[in-house]
């Protein structure tokens, strides 16, 4: 038992040391600046964690080593959210992480980790991590990701490899916007226009 | 031996790929579970109808796009699920709690214990606690059920133009009127479920009627907060407003 713990411990320290992780890197430029991505920070699909730290936040926002972090606000109760989930789930499905990553932010509460949001992301075969936030104040958060969004749900910010913010779509969206917004910026270009409407 | 299966969960997953492992691993079937209250906060999409403003008000003569603070409200009425008419103008006093409900959403319910604990303490200072359901998802039976396990009343408002009259996106979420009855706070009711477990909650409604009960402006106007957003009625008035 004790041996074969051992055992996967080396694995995990060969497999997590930066020469491997660079690989999976665009550049050796980029993989010299940032570190490997953390899976502590990021949990694999179908898992989820909690996050009740600013400062945990803001890592994710900073250390995705992505071109472009999508970030969607959801919850499973959220008829929207869940409505929009499957152009999510073929975005990150369409590109290597290195390129666009897709970071789920759940508000359901802890609770519903195991029984409610975990057992949801398996089902809808969800491929990208998600972290439930809970903090002291949500206001926190809200003001976090942006000083015009209300907390309405669902919302979609995104995220250039260094952490800021290129853009914020505080509603929700169709695939074709959301594939617009994402094509706009991998292709250096500003946001577009997306307006909220009816669907 | 659960970290040994975390630790092999998670050095396998490095090696074969994130996403590949993850998604491969769970052999879920594609059958829908339910999950959650699933469902019962869903809204046709809160900012575009918040963009799409219809008339304000119960009052016919009304529109405005969202009262804001510092704003007098206009008289309205409503009926609770029982079909017995209120006015806001029934309700005038120190302060008036208008608190945006929705009994089926979580953060509702989350809250509800705090929401009926204050409107029980603050009755007697004459502050009067008002909860609407501009949800169109619920029957009035329904609501009749919930309301008579709470001490404030529930005004059904099934068109949702009184929730759209103040611009009114999520629940729950609180106007506080004053003594003329003028909006003096809108957000959250508090700081919500973490602070309440951990007793460090910021109790934004009460410290706001607070200050009206002792004739000053709240320090704190205004706050956000997550809640689940009103499932509203379709608008009278379609959307001009970029709607695709």
């Amino acid at each position: 038992m004790f041996r074969l713990l051992v055992l996967f411990a080396a694995a995990l320290a060969v497999i997590v040391s930066p020469t491997t992780a660079s690989a999976a890197s665009p550049t050796a430029a980029d993989s010299a600046t940032t570190p490997a991505l953390s899976l502590e920070l990021f949990p694999p699909a179908g898992t989820v964690r909690i996050e009740s730290e600013k400062a945990g936040i803001e890592k994710l926002l900073k250390e995705h080593n992505s071109d472009i972090l999508v970030v969607n606000f959801w919850a499973t109760w959220c008829g929207p959210c869940v409505e929009e989930l499957p152009y999510f789930i073929a975005l990150a499905n369409r590109y290597p992480q290195d390129k666009v990553r897709v970071l789920g932010l759940s508000i359901d509460f802890p609770e519903q980790a195991e029984t409610g949001v975990a057992p949801f992301l398996r089902t809808r075969k969800v491929p990208y991590s998600n972290v439930i936030v809970y903090m002291d104040d949500p206001q926190e958060t809200i003001e976090l990701f942006s000083d015009k969004w209300t907390g309405d749900l669902p919302a979609t910010f995104f995220y250039d490899r260094s952490g800021k913010k290129l853009g914020e779509l505080p509603f929700a969206l169709t695939d074709v916007q959301l594939n617009q917004a994402v094509d706009a910026l991998l292709a250096g270009e500003p946001l577009p226009a997306i307006k909220p409407g009816n669907h | 031996m659960k970290f040994t299966k975390t630790v092999a969960v998670l050095a396998a997953s490095m090696m074969v790929g994130f996403a590949t492992l993850a998604t491969a691993g769970e052999g879920c079937g594609d059958k829908a579970e339910k999950v959650g209250m699933s469902g019962s906060c869903a809204s046709a999409c809160a900012a575009g109808e918040k963009a799409n403003l219809a008339k304000g008000g119960a009052d016919k003569s009304t529109t405005v796009e969202g009262y804001g603070l510092g704003q007098k409200v206009p008289n309205f009425t409503l009926a609770d699920a029982s079909g017995k008419s209120h006015s806001l103008s029934d309700f005038s006093g120190p302060a008036t709690v208008l608190v945006f409900y929705n009994q089926n959403c979580p953060y509702v319910v989350e809250a509800a214990p705090r929401i009926d604990e204050f409107a029980k303490k603050y009755a007697e200072k004459g502050v009067k606690v008002v909860a609407i359901d501009a949800g169109a998802d619920k029957s009035a039976e329904e609501i009749g059920k919930y309301a008579s396990t709470v001490s404030f009343p529930i005004l059904v408002n099934p068109t949702s133009d009184v929730a759209r009259s103040f611009s009114a996106t999520r629940t729950p979420e609180v106007f506080i009127l004053n003594k003329d009855g003028v909006i003096s706070y809108t957000g959250a009711f508090d700081s919500g479920a973490k602070g309440a477990k951990e007793g460090n909650l910021k109790t934004y409604a009460a410290d706001a009627v607070n200050a009206l009960l002792a004739g000053e402006e709240p320090e704190v106007k205004q706050t956000k907060a997550f809640g689940c957003s009103i499932k509203f009625a379709k608008a009278e008035k379609p959307s001009t407003d970029g709607a695709m």
